[in-house]
Order: C-alpha cells, then sequence, then structure tokens
C-alpha cells in the first residue's frame, strides 16, 4: 500500500509540477533517442535475457510471450 | 540520429495527425512532426504513441548470448519484428523469434551448501537427529500437498497463504512425502500431480521432517543405498549423454542433480529434451486502433518449446490530454501456459498469469519527459522448478513492479541520456532494485554511440535454501540461484548507424556481471549464488519504407 500511495503522489507532483510544453517546443523531444523503447526488438530481446536471469521483472508493458526459461 | 528524411511522401496527408514530410527542410519536418505527434509518432512502439506509425518497418535481430564459464549456455536467437500501418488509424505489429540453446550450466542450482551435505558433516542449520545423509545427485523427494491432486483436471492448486513458510498443519492435512521412482517408461503409477515429477533416483533415505508433521511415509521402495555409479547408470537410462557424463558428474559432485536438460539451469529458451540443446519459438501479434482522443490494441503471443507452452492475451488502451503533454495507459493481459518437463512426459501443469498495467508519460519540458509505469501481476498454478532437485514453491505469487523511466535531450550534443529506475516487490519476499543509464551520443552525422549501465539487485525469497537443505515436510524451498540475494552489472556500448535508403543497422555487446557480492541488502547467509558472467552481442537491420 505504501508502495502504491508513494507512486501515486510521485505522479501527481509530476503532473502539476510542470509548465506546459507548446507543440513548437517539441522538436527535441520527437527525436528517434528521445524515445523509450528506441529500439523495440531489441528491448524485448534483453528483457527476455534478464527475464530468464533474474528473480524478478516486468514494469514494461503487457503482451510478450511466455517462457519456460523462468 | 539525424531524423529521416522522406524523398517521396511529400503532403500525402494520411493523417490529419501525420507529419508533413518536406525534402527540402530537415528542420521544418523535424518540427511539424513534433507539433502534430508527441510523443511517439515515427518512433517504435512505446507504450506512449498517440498515433499509428506513418511508415512501415521490418527489423531483423541476431543475438547471440552466452555465459563465460565452462559448459555454460550458448543462445543464437534470430528474430524478426514489423510494424505496418493499416490505415491511417490502425497499425498491425508483430514478431517472430526462434531460440536456439545449447550447453549446461548448474549455476542457477544452490551452491555451496551442498558439497558441504554431500559429506558426513551436517549442514549448520540442522539438528545432526534430523539430518539424513542426503545424496545430493538426487531427486529423492517431493512434497505432496496437493491432498486431491488426482482430479481429472489439475487445476491450479488452491494458493497457500502468501507466506512462505506455513505453519505446521495437522495430520489429517498434512502434506505427504512422496518418494517416488522414475520411470524411464513413463508409465509408473504415480499418485497426485506434484509428486508426479521426475525423480532421477530413489530417495536414498527419506528424510525426516523438521516440524512436527504426521509420521512419516514408508520407506522409498527402491534400494537405498545410491552412489554416484548409481547416478550415473541412471543417467544413461535417460538418453545418450556419455560424452557429458563427466560435466554431469561433476554437477553431482556439487550437490546438484545430475541432469539430463540445460532447463535446470535457466535457459533463455527454456527446456530441453533429454539434450544439451533446446529450441524455443514465439510470436506474437498486436493490432492498435487510434482514435483523436484515445485507443486501443489488443494482442496475441504464442510460444512452444519442448516442455512449455503459452498463450498470451492483451488489451491495451491509451488516452491523452489535448495538449498530448500527458498520454495514460491502461493494460491487460494474461497468459496461459502448460508446463511439462523434458525428463517426465507424464508432467503436464498449468501455470495462468494476469497482469494489470497503468503507465503515464509526461511531457516535462522541451528537453526533459519522464514515464512511470505500475504493473501487477498474479501468478497461479505449478511454479516450482520441474527440472530442480531441491525446488518446491509457493503456487501463488503477487508481484508489483514500478518502473520510471526519464529521458532528457542534451542540446549541445544533440544525444540523450536515459534514466531508468524499477523497485519490485512480492509475496515471495522479494524486492529488487534496477536502476539504467543509457547515453546517446552522436559522433558523426548519421553514426551515434549508446553506452549503458546498467545495475540490479535483490534479495532473497523467503524459503530460498541452499541445496542440500532438508526442509519440513510442509516448507517451501528452492534452491534456485534466482530467488537468492544477489546483484548484476551490464556494461554495454551500442553503435547505431543511418545507413541511407530507410536502412538503419546497430550493433551492440553487453557483458553482464552476477554474482551475491553484489547484492547491497539481504544478502543470504547461506548458500549464495555463483558468480556467472555473460556477455551477448545484437545486430539488427531496420527498413523503413
Amino acid at each position: 500500500m505504501k508502495f502504491i500511495s508513494c507512486a501515486c503522489l510521485s505522479i501527481a507532483l509530476l503532473l502539476s509540477a510542470c509548465s506546459p510544453v507548446q507543440p513548437w517546443q517539441k522538436g527535441n523531444l520527437a527525436k528517434s533517442h528521445m524515445s523509450f523503447e528506441p529500439a523495440a526488438l531489441e528491448a524485448r530481446q534483453r528483457q527476455h535475457i534478464y527475464f530468464s536471469k533474474e528473480g524478478t521483472n516486468g514494469g514494461y508493458g503487457v503482451g510478450g510471450g511466455g517462457c519456460g526459461c523462468n | 540520429m539525424a531524423p529521416r528524411v522522406s524523398n517521396n511522401k511529400f503532403q500525402k496527408n494520411r493523417s490529419r495527425r501525420r507529419a508533413v514530410k518536406s525534402k527540402t527542410s530537415v528542420g521544418m519536418q523535424l518540427l511539424m512532426t513534433a507539433a502534430v505527434a508527441l510523443p511517439g509518432l515515427a518512433i517504435p512502439s512505446t507504450s506512449s504513441a498517440q498515433a499509428a506509425s506513418e511508415d512501415a518497418s521490418v527489423s531483423i535481430g541476431y543475438l547471440d548470448y552466452s555465459e563465460s564459464r565452462p559448459n555454460g549456455i550458448g543462445v543464437q536467437s534470430p528474430t524478426i519484428f514489423f510494424k505496418i500501418p493499416l490505415s491511417h488509424r490502425t497499425e498491425i505489429e508483430g514478431g517472430f523469434t526462434y531460440d536456439s540453446v545449447s550447453g549446461a550450466s548448474g549455476y542457477n542450482v544452490g551452491k555451496a551448501k551442498s558439497q558441504e551435505v554431500a559429506t558426513p558433516a551436517p549442514a549448520p542449520t540442522i539438528a545432526p537427529t534430523t539430518l539424513q545423509t542426503a545424496q545430493p545427485a538426487c531427486r529423492a523427494f517431493r512434497i505432496n500437498t496437493l491432498a486431491a491432486a488426482s482430479q481429472p483436471t489439475p487445476a491450479p492448486a488452491p494458493a497457500p497463504a502468501p507466506t512462505p513458510k506455513p505453519k505446521p498443519t495437522t495430520p489429517s492435512s498434512t502434506p505427504t512425502i512422496v518418494p517416488t521412482v522414475v520411470s524411464t517408461g513413463g508409465g509408473s503409477s504415480r499418485p497426485t500431480s506434484i509428486s508426479n515429477l521426475p525423480y532421477c533416483n530413489p530417495p536414498v533415505s527419506r528424510p525426516t521432517p523438521v516440524a512436527p508433521v504426521a509420521p512419516a511415509p514408508s520407506p522409498a521402495p527402491q534400494p537405498p543405498v545410491v552412489d554416484d555409479h548409481d547416478d550415473h547408470d541412471d543417467r544413461e537410462e535417460h538418453g545418450d549423454r556419455d560424452e557429458h557424463e563427466k560435466d554431469e558428474h561433476e554437477r553431482s559432485e556439487r550437490g546438484l542433480r545430475a541432469l539430463d536438460s540445460d532447463r535446470e539451469v535457466d535457459t533463455l529458451g527454456g527446456a530441453s529434451a533429454g539434450s544439451l540443446s533446446d529450441t524455443r519459438l514465439a510470436g506474437d501479434l498486436k493490432i492498435t486502433h487510434y482514435l483523436d482522443t484515445f485507443s486501443v490494441g489488443g494482442g496475441v503471443s504464442l510460444s512452444h518449446e519442448n516442455d512449455y507452452d503459452s498463450l498470451g492475451l492483451s488489451l491495451e488502451g491509451r488516452t491523452w490530454t489535448d495538449d498530448k503533454n500527458t498520454t495514460f495507459a491502461l493494460g491487460l493481459s494474461t497468459s496461459l501456459d502448460q508446463v511439462g518437463s523434458s525428463i517426465d512426459p507424464s508432467l503436464s501443469e498449468t501455470k495462468n498469469s494476469q497482469s494489470i498495467f497503468a503507465g503515464v508519460t509526461q511531457v516535462l519540458s522541451a528537453n526533459n519527459i519522464l514515464q512511470s509505469n505500475l504493473m501487477f501481476t498474479t501468478i497461479a498454478g505449478f511454479l516450482t522448478d520441474p527440472y530442480l532437485e531441491w525446488d518446491f514453491r509457493p503456487d501463488s505469487r503477487q508481484s508489483l513492479a514500478w518502473l520510471t523511466r526519464f529521458n532528457h535531450y542534451i542540446e549541445s550534443q544533440d544525444g540523450s541520456i536515459h534514466l531508468d529506475y524499477r523497485l519490485y516487490n512480492d509475496s515471495w519476499g522479494i524486492m529488487s532494485h534496477m536502476v539504467e543509464t543509457a547515453l546517446y551520443q552522436p559522433l558523426f552525422p548519421g553514426v551515434m554511440i549508446r553506452p549503458s549501465v546498467r545495475y540490479y539487485m535483490q534479495n532473497s525469497a523467503d524459503f530460498y535454501q541452499y541445496a542440500g537443505f532438508q526442509p519440513a515436510a510442509d516448507q517451501f524451498f528452492s534452491a534456485d540461484q534466482r530467488l537468492s540475494a544477489f546483484g548484476g552489472v551490464t556494461t554495454g556500448l551500442k553503435l547505431i548507424i543511418e545507413l541511407g535508403a530507410g536502412f538503419s543497422g546497430s550493433l551492440s555487446y553487453d557483458y553482464l556481471m552476477q554474482s551475491s557480492d553484489l547484492a547491497l541488502i539481504g544478502k543470504s547467509a547461506d548458500g549464495g549464488r555463483d558468480d556467472l558472467n555473460m556477455q551477448f552481442f545484437y545486430l539488427e537491420l531496420t527498413k523503413r519504407f
């Protein structure tokens, strides 16, 4: 519960603290390397490695196949 | 990286949200792209895209993974991924992966203490009177908690209390220790589902439960004396593994169950069937439909291994504010898995998981963007590793992962820095921290380099034990080193090159070190993790149309 509260609080702070960025100010953000997953396929493979080598996983989104490797 | 310049799509106007491309001004194109659709347009899948991709793309990747230790496993994994806009509002994406696994290593199984157990000296945490001779090379017993497990359809067993170490129960409900002998013919009578698990050898001697439990079951029906030689013979029954016998023997010496599969050891691709190789096929497909203020998507994924099949379904919805500075995502997914064993064809268990995902992506400023995701997952069913000797896990697990990612654009370099942090906690008592940072640094026009560092740390599951530990009859335990306390550091370097004509390529190298010494907190007192170093190369070629 504390966990969730903390997350929600952070998000709320995040949302309230920003001044709106105008569309014409977003050129830098539109660059591919500013995406959260500039290389979706590689990210998927990478997560698969960590999934099979570590005891925990998750957080990146839904979807993806199961694996007997964990 | 320099923005890609389209050369034949001037003012195609497939969507009012689409960027208008121009041959003449990269800057203008970039600006307009940004202005009409942010963040996410013209960017591969993210959880914050607000419009369909304008171009189709196909990526071919190749992963080569290896472990820096003798007899470590290796994985070669070619993969393909595509994304195709079916219309200006709908896009379809999917992929296909083929993992080929070879080699074997025993690192997943609890270490250290097993060597001691193999000697007459008792393990320190066990009273001498209760310590039986634990022949480490043998799956001596399995604890059965499924009193009614002989149901025709082995539905996921009733979830035990999340507490991994249950209190001793009354005799009537006390789990029984079921000695079982492996049958190479696969036709032996096996009373219940969990006790159906394979045993490489009959129990050497039945362990005396530490906790007060019901009268112990009768001894094993097989000759009680099992030595390495017997184990050797047993392995021979499983197939032609002569060339691996030495390794198997070494592992037996270490207290690991002699096993004809790399599965025990955790592979990227999963289990193997009686040899030191395995394959995994996985495919997925996802369709996303975009409307003015929200999008919906649905996906399906399938994977197949010799001993593991998975069907996954997912739904995702997104919505965003009018200024598109904030995107909310909500996702649901379920996975219906079938767990088998390459050394026991009769094993057929289910493992189902459900996840709910909620995320927000926020443009903080012209150069900063942040995303925060919460993901709750509950898994029920057969979570015990069928290839591990010392493994008996709860049949449910709930976890919460909180991932926060922050990207900052470095104007002076035309680069960016990414910072990710994930906090994780679950009902097995594991908490983990992951922090990763990557720098995107242009070297030349069209060439970018990406150094990265990732640190991971977890404490051990409540029921983690070293191999050879003698548990109480109703006690969960696992010697899977992935459930121990350890840390890992990955350092990576990636080269990204724009090749022109819609082609781009990348080559990356990562070196991953895992060790119990790298855990800053929650170190296991007993039987920590073996040090393990891994490396992987990844090569990718992408074509946009």
